[in-house]
């Protein structure tokens, strides 16, 4: 059991995909500026990257490695679509905010890169709570950059207002970068200094 | 060679993969299409109702439908086909028109909604129910802010030629033109100037200005 808790725990900080291993950036800039729709995507991502690793490591031992890659595209490929129409029934709104990045988490590498990685040659238990390990290790990383740029690019949180702003008569201007997904490339940098500061063996020669 | 590696195995996995995986992704979309269609009519009745600002943004699914059960609706010819006008009364005054309007923006189509006052002069609300637009730049033109200041604005000018307009940055208030005129969005020039394009097109000659211009005669008669 404490290996398993080792597999979900160590993709946290130990281990973070985007972290230390810089992988699905492209999402973290994209749908960062609320933190709504973070929350969504978090969820959309950890459930993927877990049953998409659950999936692959269930077959592993018929996939033929010449065509390893297309399957596991096809299966996270399907997947995304289930959880895209799932978000279309029953959380409309949030699907809307979304709109084209729910289609891009198949392209986000975190998910091909653990069913490569890991679900490959692991237990489908094993797959699986790696896959949950990974989600969230990209949730954190989402999380505290969304939460960073709503609240100083917009001055509220889950659109709560928390910082007044000038145009509704209140005191805080604004920081327009923070809107714009290049505010997430310096968040990000911030979250690796930190957590590479703490572990010094996250350092690269 | 392994026995995984042979040609017929890799037949065998794949035929059996793609039909899972199909099985899966058509039940999933034939089973939530329903819910889905719904969702959407839904979201449309919606934000016609919000645009025209007779329910709130937070209004039930109830009241939507009582709301939107009360509008009547007159099909009008335009050049991009038939369109619908929406005609919201009250005791039997009409109290809002509400006009279709899609176009360009960057990335895409923008679909909303242009409520007039029964004169057509004043501007009663604008909204958008769908867009690709970026989030956080152009999908700002779903703001309530920015799109409360079309409320208030003017339509068209005493001879009944479109003014309403777009403008890059703020509007001079001073200006004599500044009742026609909008702010633009900073930092989403071009969504800015597909709405703007958008505004002209369906209130000239190609969009709704016949529709409006029979309604006016048919009023001048009475």
């Amino acid at each position: 059991m404490s290996t398993l808790k080792k597999t979900f725990l160590d993709p946290i900080f130990k281990n973070n995909p985007i972290g230390l291993q810089v992988l699905g950036i492209c999402s973290a800039l994209a749908v960062t500026s609320k933190l709504e729709t973070v929350l969504a995507m978090s969820v959309a991502v950890t459930l993927v990257v877990a049953f998409s690793s659950l999936a692959v490591s269930l077959i592993r031992k018929h996939i033929p490695s010449s065509i390893r890659i297309i399957v596991q595209m096809t299966i996270i490929a399907s997947l995304v679509i289930v959880a895209d129409q799932i978000l279309k029934a029953f959380f409309f709104e949030i699907s809307k905010s979304m709109s084209v990045y729910v289609g891009l988490i198949i392209t986000n590498c975190i998910i091909m890169g653990r069913a490569e990685g890991y679900a490959l040659q692991n237990s489908p238990m094993k797959s699986f709570v790696d896959g949950l390990g990974n989600g969230a290790g990209y949730s954190v990383v989402l999380i505290f950059v969304g939460v960073f740029r709503e609240l100083l690019g917009s001055g509220t949180l889950l659109g709560q207002t928390i910082l007044p702003l000038v145009k509704n008569g209140g005191w805080y201007q604004p920081n327009g970068l923070m809107v714009l997904a290049p505010s997430a490339f310096f968040l990000i940098a911030v979250f690796i200094w930190i957590v590479r500061t703490i572990d010094v063996s996250q350092q690269e020669e | 060679m392994h026995k995984n590696e042979s040609t017929s195995k890799v037949f065998i996995v794949s035929f059996i993969l793609c039909a899972v995986c199909s099985i899966l992704v058509s039940v999933s979309a034939v089973l939530l299409k329903p819910i889905q269609r719904a969702n959407k009519e839904l979201d449309i009745k919606k934000n016609l109702l919000v645009s025209a600002g007779l329910v709130e943004a937070g209004a039930s699914k109830e009241k939507i439908l009582a709301e939107f059960d009360k509008i009547e609706q007159v099909p009008t010819e335009t050049s991009k086909g038939e369109r619908v006008v929406y005609i919201a009364k009250d005791n039997g005054e009409i109290t809002h028109f509400i006009f279709p309007v899609e176009g360009k923006g960057l990335w895409s189509t923008m679909y909303g909604f242009l409520a007039l006052s029964p004169d057509f002069k004043t501007v009663l609300g604008m909204g958008f129910y769908d867009h690709g637009e970026t989030p956080g730049l152009g999908g700002e033109i779903t703001n309530p802010k920015w799109l409360a200041s079309f409320n208030g604005k003017r339509a068209f000018d005493e001879s009944i030629s479109p003014k309403l307009e777009v403008i890059k940055g703020q509007v001079d208030s001073r200006d004599e033109s500044a009742k026609y005129q909008i702010d633009g969005l900073s930092g989403a020039t071009l969504t800015t100037k597909g709405v703007d394009k958008l505004i002209k097109f369906w209130l000239s000659e190609e969009g709704y200005l016949p529709f409006v211009k029979s309604r006016l005669s048919k009023e001048a008669r009475l």
